[in-house]
């Protein structure tokens, strides 16, 4: 199994914030595995995203200042992210923070919320962005090997 | 045991030595938890309570959404491992349950409101470039309205049937 196309192309819809082609991808048939592809894209990108803006040696105040920020940004973003699992969900990339405690909803919207808002301060042109969408791909297609 | 009505100098004392540092405030505390139990904590509870809404009113006369969020943030940021295991929702509710909100506390149990509290009011005050004449005449504002709310909670009481 393996990341395919469409599944990139989705990932990189939404990071665009073009609504239409997201949508438009979304709403064709079911991929053969269930989803898994854009699932493993999804958190994939999201621990490249965090790795990229985050080091182990960053002091959690660093984690909690830019969860602060994100939910500055809108009374959107302030109600829908909940702080304490934001910053629980990005130290879990670089620690061995544990996040069984987070059901999977508040898990994938979170992670969904600051994906965006990690990309965003990137300010990624085309190319940019085209190679975190493939190294995103790239360590999504490892993890699927190794789940068979 | 302390008048339940009425604050007593030495709880003025101890929250004013939590608030400046003083490194003799966990004795005091301790000495006056263990002679004085719930009650006195009660009434500790209520001078805490005060002085949070006073500062806090006077450190937000207006603000956003954004505002309480970014000050939650830098207090748990500044406080370290005790401020980062604050639950920043909870802050943010205590925070505008004293600006006017009352709705936004419900839930919370006291205990939880109370550790939100101890970790946002030196900040507060420190924002507010409070100086220690400031910080008594803040304290003395707080101990008359918490003698007051004191006296309404007990007179509650007695109406009863």
């Amino acid at each position: 199994m393996a990341v395919t196309d469409q599944q990139a192309a989705m990932l990189h819809a939404y990071l665009t914030g073009d609504a239409a082609t997201h949508a438009q991808l979304r709403s064709q048939p079911a991929p053969a595995d269930g989803g898994a592809g854009y699932g493993a894209l999804f958190g994939a990108a999201f621990c490249v995203a965090v790795e990229r803006r985050f080091a182990p040696n960053d002091s959690p105040a660093a984690v909690i200042e830019f969860v602060a920020d994100v939910r500055s940004r809108s009374d959107s973003l302030a109600s829908k992210i909940d702080p304490a699992a934001a910053e629980k969900l990005i130290r879990a990339v670089y620690t061995d923070e544990l996040i069984g405690d987070l059901d999977r909803e508040t898990r994938l919207l979170t992670q969904y919320l600051l994906l965006g808002a990690l990309v965003a301060d990137e300010h990624l042109d085309d190319r940019g962005l085209n190679e975190f969408v493939g190294e995103a791909r790239k360590l999504a297609d490892q993890w699927l090997s190794q789940s068979g | 045991m302390p008048h339940p009505q009425v604050v007593p100098d030495e709880y003025v004392a101890a929250l004013r030595a939590y608030l400046t540092g003083d490194p003799g405030y966990d004795e005091l505390s301790q000495r006056l938890a263990d002679r004085d139990g719930d009650e006195g904590g009660n009434v500790y509870a209520a001078l805490l309570g005060m002085t949070f809404l006073i500062a806090a009113r006077r450190r937000f006369p207006t603000y956003t959404s954004a505002d309480l969020i970014r000050f939650v943030a830098r207090t748990r940021a500044d406080t370290g491992p005790a401020g980062a295991g604050v639950d920043p929702q909870i802050a943010e509710r205590t925070l505008r349950g004293a600006l006017g909100e009352p709705s936004a506390i419900d839930g919370i149990a006291d205990i939880t409101r109370a550790t939100a509290i101890m970790m946002l009011l030196p900040a507060l005050l420190t924002n507010d470039g409070a100086r220690l004449a400031e910080l008594d005449a803040l304290l003395a504002g707080a101990r008359t309205q918490a003698d007051r709310a004191l006296w309404a909670r007990h007179g509650q009481t007695m109406d009863q049937p």
